[in-house]
């Protein structure tokens, strides 16, 4: 039978009424609190134990002092003289307990409990500013590139696995500050009457959405691992090595530092400056790798020597060995875009080229953005690698299997073989160098749409 | 609107206060108002050492021993000014109650 138990607690900084009961709780079931670390609540089995937990705030406790200050030590023995014995502490909050049923609360002065609570919120609340303004950044380029570039963002199970982690934080941080500031103007009116303001935290939604981020989480590991890109599942177990190396040596630095008795000061400015260095010391290793695995050719397999579903050959009979072919795919629950572009390795070869995009809308809301995304990027003339001017008009949809079709084309000039084709579940864009017959369209619809 | 810090007292912070008069350790505030309000008054822990930490950066009392943790305490010029005027307020409000009650206003 397991002695310890660790529990990742989802928690509002300032609400000590709630950390209270669930210590409370935990207790009543046999688990009293032992200490708070990087990775959650670590509880120990007792019997018989039945009390109270108070949970306080001292302004002027860090995480990176080596020992409790003087001043926290003469706070631990005025809560000891009545009754309160010290658990452990967090920063700036400090938890007690007692089994004394008489012990008077640690806070018996509402204004001052009050007044406390908002000096020792000071850190959190500079810590939950910063995150706010980080998530509202990364929110709004979320939530602006999509206006720019729908399937992009659509199609990548980075960019909403990121979005989401973002937006997640966002709502945290706005919700944990939003409940502060109600609760401590609410406080301060009552404890003008001589009343205590019980705290209330935001554990569900904290608890969603660490879920929801968990999930997401998740499904972005699993969709690169099968996505079968080698650049992406390098990337992506290049990022969760980072994150993991980062927050293992901050922690570690912090701990080493505090355990040789550095002064919270040091302590503070070494760790942060490993942090520092390393952030950027780690990322800039990353990249030199990735350019170094690129140069010598580790991810070509991804691109250059690709099966592709449509081959020139498949359309035309070419005695030429030497296609460069290039195949990117981006893949997320919404979208699936394929870009293939398929081109001789000399330009003047003689032989023809091909290129197509395939977007496979798996969520059918999506379907019409999708087009138009496709039709207007020519109508505005925004495209930088096609010519200016041209505009989608329909033509005969049936020789190319689609329920729409369409062909680029301009007043007075020959029109492109460029055409885009509407499946009932695809989007496909095609650049061909020369005018397809029915046959080849056909051809084009049966290995494009196949799934 | 929240009240301008220490223009008037609650009861804890008048009697810790209170207890300042003579030189006394911050510790020793529990006994020594237990004994003043014969149990009536209780102060918590925490609540006594935010006071007196909130007392010393308002000037109202200043630190006259250090004996390893144990530090102890008198009342300032200051101190006595705002108990004085809290005492002040206080009898104002049992001099209201007096007239209505036990003056001309008693019916």
């Amino acid at each position: 039978m397991k002695n310890t138990k660790r529990r990742l607690e989802p928690i509002t900084f300032y609400d000590h009424t709630g950390i209270e009961r669930r210590l409370e709780k935990m207790l009543a079931k046999g688990w009293m609190l032992e200490r708070i670390t990087a990775l959650g609540w670590l509880y120990r089995r007792v019997e018989g134990i039945t009390g109270r937990f108070a949970v306080t705030y001292y302004h002027d406790a860090s995480e990176f002092d080596p020992a409790p200050t003087e001043g926290q030590q003469q706070y631990q023995e005025y809560t000891a003289r009545t009754g309160w014995r010290f658990v452990c502490a967090s920063g700036q909050m400090q938890i007690f307990f007692t089994e004394n049923e008489d012990a008077p609360p640690i806070e018996t002065d509402p204004v001052t409990q009050v007044e406390n609570i908002c000096r020792g919120a000071k850190t959190y609340l500079r810590t939950y500013f910063l995150l706010l303004a980080i998530g509202i950044l990364n929110g709004a380029l979320f939530i602006s590139r999509p206006l720019g570039d729908p399937i992009g963002v659509l199609a990548s199970s980075a960019n909403l696995t990121s979005g989401v982690c973002w937006t997640a934080l966002l709502i945290l941080c706005a919700s944990e500050l939003v409940g502060y500031y109600r609760w401590r103007g609410e406080a301060r009116r009552n404890a003008e009457r001589g009343e205590f303001t019980e705290t209330r935290g935001n554990a569900r939604l904290q608890l969603t959405v660490l879920i929801v981020v968990g999930v997401v989480f998740a499904y972005w590991i699993v969709s690169t691992l099968f996505s079968g890109s080698s650049i992406l599942i390098y990337a992506c177990f290049s990022m969760i090595c980072y994150m993991a190396f980062l927050l293992a040596a901050v922690h570690g630095t912090k701990n080493f530092l505090k355990r040789k008795n550095v002064s919270r000061r040091w302590n503070l400015v070494i760790t942060l400056t490993v942090d520092f260095v390393l952030a950027f010391g780690l990322m800039g290793l990353i990249v030199w790798g990735t350019m170094q695995l690129s140069n010598s050719g580790a991810f070509d397999k991804d691109t250059k020597s690709a099966s592709i579903p449509l081959d020139v050959k498949d359309l035309v009979s070419v005695d030429y060995d030497g296609y460069i072919r290039e195949n990117r795919v981006s893949e997320s629950l919404f979208l699936a875009v394929r870009d293939v572009y398929q081109r001789p390795q000399k330009h003047g070869d003689g032989v023809p080229s091909l290129e197509y995009t395939v977007t496979v809308v798996k969520a059918p809301f999506l379907y019409d953005i999708c087009k138009r995304d496709r039709m207007e990027k020519y109508e505005a003339g925004s495209s930088v690698r096609r010519p200016r001017g041209y505009v989608y008009q329909p033509i005969d949809a049936a020789p190319w299997g689609a329920d729409e079709a369409y062909r680029l084309v301009r007043e007075k000039v020959q029109p492109l073989d460029i055409y885009l084709l509407c499946y009932e579940e695809c989007v496909v864009e095609i650049l061909l160098d020369w005018e397809p017959t029915a046959e080849q369209m056909q051809t084009v619809y049966e290995k494009l749409t196949e799934r | 609107m929240p009240r301008e810090k220490f223009q008037t007292l609650t009861e804890q912070m008048f009697y810790i206060l209170l207890c300042f008069r003579d030189e006394c350790c911050g510790i020793d505030i529990f006994d020594k108002i237990n004994t003043m309000t014969h149990g009536a008054v209780t102060v918590g822990s925490g609540t006594l050492y935010n006071l007196i930490e909130q007392f010393l950066d308002a000037g109202m009392i200043r630190e006259v021993r250090v004996d390893g943790r144990r530090r102890s305490y008198i009342l300032t010029q200051k101190g006595e000014e705002t108990l004085a005027r809290e005492v002040k307020r206080l009898r104002a409000r049992v001099a209201h109650y007096d007239v209505l009650f036990n003056g001309e206003g008693a019916r």
